[in-house]
């Protein structure tokens, strides 16, 4: 067998930019971020370019000895990836400068754990794929508490740092005791053997459970959601805004993946299973999201609401169910692009210049849903690309956001989960009420006299609020159109499913 | 020729309305007004282009337009124009350019620019064949409905705009559930398509469910009504007239609930009169006890509605078309209704009934135009609304005496209440010190009103050309629903 490294250009472009940044940071230590900022961006679209130039692909490979698998839907959520990371650093670069993030070491962060993602989209193996879900979510733990003198942000790098090994640590049994039943760690190989198991192996049925019980963890859906809200609202925005995005890409893929292939003998075990994950997450993220009185936090309930809906596609388990699935995390994470980006352009009081007479530590702020009151008259942009992304989120036509909903409840009705879309329909409703609760903030009401006068916002750059813009008025026109996004993701996974 | 002329029609409104939006703040707003109105002046005569060459013998789509649009749910672009939603399309076309045309100088742009994009997607909903387009044209309506009442309502706007948009997305997300079910069944979300697919009655019943849930709240009809009041309250004006006039959710029930699920209709048709008759009953009295003009107009409107589902579930042919021509007719005299309270109101900054009382000396024209609006609500011989409440009660009587007299109630509670107004309005002493103050109507409202008096006086004399033009299609609907699709 030839080996090449050639397919691997994406994944060593992003290695080299982290080691490169390394060297810079031992040889010039005092250096600001401003050097790794563009080489991070520079690395991620030549890690773009290389995907793209390199895998023009209509079969599925396996390369490197079965380990990783390459295919257009690989291909399709690997890009996404790429660029989400891109327009996350471009959005929150002014908001890294405030709060003294502005350092070599946070780039170098976020190019490790999406390698990790990148790992875990491509990996056709448990042992890649453990490696890259660790690779992924070590630097997370660290990147939660980036801010080291607020407290909200420690706490939350804790929280996250012990409930995320103990998920790890599940997902890790859970793989063993597959490997237990089938004797062999290759996902190809499990899935013939498996084949003959039915449901009737125990250990392989516990096995499965223990790995539901871990991706239900890094998706956040409910009972295994309780780290989000609190690191949602501690870690500094652009982390929460890529904890929220990038990684979810992967974890979607590597449920689709083991549902559809390895494991799929057990595919009534895993409806059951995601059916009750999908139901609690969509009535906790409406209800609970109602009383939340910070954007973060509700954002926090908004994406366990939205990981419901996602696993109401999934959970179908044919190909129309794994295609509305990853259409579904496509919108969301381009709707929630635009509202972070929102958040990331407002003042966020970094504690370093706020802390008390007495040397207290303080609470971050500039988060609240108080601080969008009237904000469209004082900057109408953000007030108008909020609204929209907030729409989307809620998912009323003619936004992006519609269709994916439009996409999972579809497919789940068509095949039979008749209650489970009624449920989908109805948390929706009592959704939309929060998310019309910062429209109504942002457009309907005015500060009161004096209020937070003085307050000047942060001005954007041209570059990030043209891209913003774009990235906001995309949801409208891929809304016209979503046969663009749609199409792409069905016939990615048409010319894959199975092998996912 | 293949000019796409409904797309046209829905677009332009729509595109103007984005343009109207980015020029709002150029040369003190002058250059949006100027826009709105032409946009509204050129897709009236794309309307009345539209109403004189409909053919009015066939029953037929016209117009037709179809692209693919979302191949992998089999979604089309698919637009086309009956004797169903034609008289829509023309009441839609008459409404927006008296509204856009009752802007003053001074009013903003982004309302404008708002009350023409939702004119535009009214012409959508009104001229989609597919499920789905339908769908997105009705929900897409919402969200310049609830900005136009957010931002520029009254001072209970934000209670009322979000009741209002979480009644309507509760109904209609049913709906989507029904569309989604007939898709899984028939492979296609075209209307037409539907029409004929066979259903057994218990799933009938439950679609019946879903799409009553979408088309009762816009009707809207009780108990499905509360944000109706408090959103035509609190709305502006035009806002308040586009809600109230275009007729949309009266419309669904003739394009998707009855000819899809018509042995449903006829097994709960008993249920669905019963529902009707408590509405026109209910909110007539309702409507007596309101103290604010525009909240009586509300109430008034959705009795009228209760008549005109009456007609719906009569299956009696006089009845639709009875119901169909006093949809057109309550949307004008809603319209006009609002626009006289709208002008008192901008007098005597208030809508209370307490604060009017003896304008009939002060504002003669006003007072005049009144007492004929209020003439045509109650469905005085000669006006427009005449015919169809006759006609709506008349099918009433033939279905059951009982029925009719109870129908009939709308006639006599409708005249309690419309008088009454007028009295405290328009006769009476002058109670209020700034009523001897005001003007009359100025040259804009006088016309405006006069017009819409006009349209009808017309209809009432004349309604022929309006009956003519529904007519093949509402034989052609009603052989439908009489045949089983069991």
């Amino acid at each position: 067998m030839t080996f090449s490294l050639i397919p691997l250009l994406p994944e060593l472009t992003l290695l080299a930019a982290l080691s490169l940044i390394l060297l810079m940071v031992a040889l010039y230590p005092s250096q600001d971020g401003t050097a790794a900022y563009r080489l991070t961006q520079l690395a991620l679209w030549v890690a773009l370019l290389a995907l793209w130039l390199t895998q023009d692909i209509e079969e599925p490979q396996l390369i490197m000895n079965g380990m990783l698998l390459r295919s257009t839907s690989t291909l399709l959520m690997q890009s996404a990836a790429l660029l989400a990371l891109s327009l996350a650093l471009l959005y929150g670069r002014a908001s890294l400068i405030r709060q003294k993030l502005w350092q070599p070491e946070t780039f170098m962060l976020f190019l490790c754990s999406t390698l990790g993602v990148l790992a875990v989209i491509g990996a056709y193996h448990f042992v890649p794929l453990f490696v890259g879900l660790e690779l992924m979510a070590l630097p997370l733990y660290a990147m939660v508490a980036l801010r080291k003198d607020d407290a909200l942000s420690i706490e939350a790098g804790l929280k996250y740092f012990f409930l995320g090994a103990l998920a790890s640590g599940f997902m890790l049994y859970g793989i063993s005791l597959v490997y237990g039943a089938t004797g062999s760690l290759g996902l190809l190989a499990i899935a013939h053997l498996a084949e003959g198991f039915g449901s009737s192996n125990t250990l392989l049925l516990l096995g499965l459970i223990f790995i539901v019980a871990g991706l239900a963890f890094k998706l956040s859906a409910v009972p295994f959601h309780m780290w989000a809200p609190d690191v949602y609202r501690g870690a500094p925005t652009l982390v929460t805004l890529f904890i929220s995005t990038v990684p979810k890409l992967a974890v979607v893929v590597l449920l689709l993946r083991l549902m559809s292939g390895p494991l799929s003998s057990l595919l009534t075990e895993w409806q059951t299973m995601l059916a009750l994950l999908a139901v609690l997450s969509m009535i906790v993220g409406a209800v609970v999201a109602i009383a939340q009185p910070n954007l973060k936090r509700m954002l926090a309930y908004s994406t366990i609401g939205h990981m419901g809906y996602l696993l109401l596609g999934a959970l179908v388990g044919n190909t129309d169910g794994s295609s509305a699935a990853m259409f579904y995390i496509l919108t969301y994470a381009l709707s929630n692009l635009v509202a972070f980006g929102v958040l990331l352009s407002m003042n966020e009081t970094s504690d370093g210049d706020s802390k008390n007479a007495d040397g207290k530590i303080t609470l971050s702020r500039g988060s609240d849903l108080e601080d969008f009151r009237g904000l469209y008259q004082r900057s109408p942009i953000r007030a108008v690309l909020m609204t929209l992304a907030m729409l989307s989120l809620a998912g009323v036509p003619p936004l992006l956001g519609f269709y994916g909903k439009f996409a999972v409840i579809a497919v789940a009705l068509i095949n039979g989960f008749v209650w489970l879309s009624i449920i989908a329909i109805l948390t929706s409703v009592i959704a939309a009420f929060y998310y019309l609760r910062v429209v109504r903030l942002m457009l309907f009401s005015s500060r009161s006299e004096g209020e937070g006068e003085g307050e000047i916002l942060p001005a954007i750059g041209v570059i990030p609020r043209t891209v913003l813009t774009l990235n906001g008025l995309a949801l409208l026109a891929l809304g016209l159109f979503p046969s663009v996004l749609l199409d792409t993701t069905a016939q990615a996974l048409a010319w894959t499913f199975g092998l996912l | 020729m293949n000019v796409p002329v409904l797309s046209l029609l829905i677009w332009l409104p729509i595109i103007a309305g984005v343009a109207v939006l980015a020029v709002r703040n150029v040369d003190g707003g002058r250059p949006s007004r100027w826009l709105a109105n032409a946009a509204a002046w050129a897709a009236f005569f794309i309307a009345v282009y539209v109403l004189c060459r409909f053919q009015s013998t066939s029953a037929a789509m016209q117009f037709s337009e179809r692209v693919m649009w979302i191949p992998y749910f089999g979604i089309e672009y698919s637009l086309g124009i009956d004797g169903l939603s034609v008289l829509f399309i023309g009441m839609n076309a008459l409404i927006t350019l008296l509204v856009i045309a009752a802007q003053k100088a001074g009013s903003k742009g982004s309302y404008l620019s708002a009350l023409l994009i939702t004119s535009g997607l009214t012409y959508g909903a009104f001229s989609a064949r597919d499920a789905v387009l339908f769908y997105i044209f009705f929900e897409a309506m919402l969200i310049p409905m609830y900005l136009v009442i957010g931002v520029f309502g009254g001072a209970q706007r934000k209670y009322a705009t979000t009741k209002f948009f979480l009644y309507t997305l509760f109904g209609s997300l049913f709906m989507l559930l029904a569309l989604f079910y007939l898709y899984g069944v028939s492979q296609t979300f075209s209307l037409q398509a539907w029409h004929h697919l066979p259903l057994s009655l218990y799933m009938q019943l439950i679609l019946f469910g879903a799409f009553f849930m979408a088309f009762a709240v816009k009707t809207p009809m009780w108990p499905l009504h509360a944000w109706a009041p408090d959103a035509y309250a609190e709305a502006p004006t035009g806002a308040a007239i586009m809600l109230a006039s275009t007729k949309i959710g009266a419309y669904g029930f003739l394009r998707l609930l009855l000819p899809i699920v018509p042995d449903a209709a006829q097994v709960l048709a008993p249920w669905m009169i019963g529902l009707s008759l408590l509405a026109v009953i209910y909110f007539g009295f309702v409507a007596l006890a309101q103290t604010d003009l525009k909240r009586l107009i509300a109430y008034s409107s959705i009795a009228h509605m209760g008549l005109v589902t009456l007609g719906f579930f009569l299956f009696d042919a006089v009845a639709l078309k009875g119901a169909v021509l006093l949809m057109v007719s309550n949307g004008l005299v809603v319209a006009a209704l609002f626009f006289c309270a709208d002008s008192l109101e901008k007098r005597l900054g208030s809508y209370r009934l307490t604060d009017c009382g003896g304008i009939v000396k002060a504002m003669p024209w006003l007072a005049t135009l009144l007492v004929f609006f209020a003439m045509a609500n109650i469905g005085l011989p000669g006006t427009s609304g005449f015919v169809g409440e006759f006609l709506v009660i008349l099918g009433a009587v033939g279905y059951q005496l009982g029925v009719g007299l109870l129908a009939a109630t709308v006639v006599v509670v409708g005249a309690a209440y419309t008088l009454w107004m007028v009295r405290r309005v328009v006769f009476g002493p002058v109670t209020h010190s700034s009523v001897s103050a005001i003007t009359d109507l100025g040259m804009r409202e006088r016309l405006l009103l006069s017009v819409l008096a006009a349209v009808m006086l017309g209809f009432g004399l004349w309604p022929q050309p309006l009956l003519g033009m529904a007519d093949a299609s509402i034989t052609q609907l009603l052989a439908h629903m009489a045949l089983s699709k069991l």
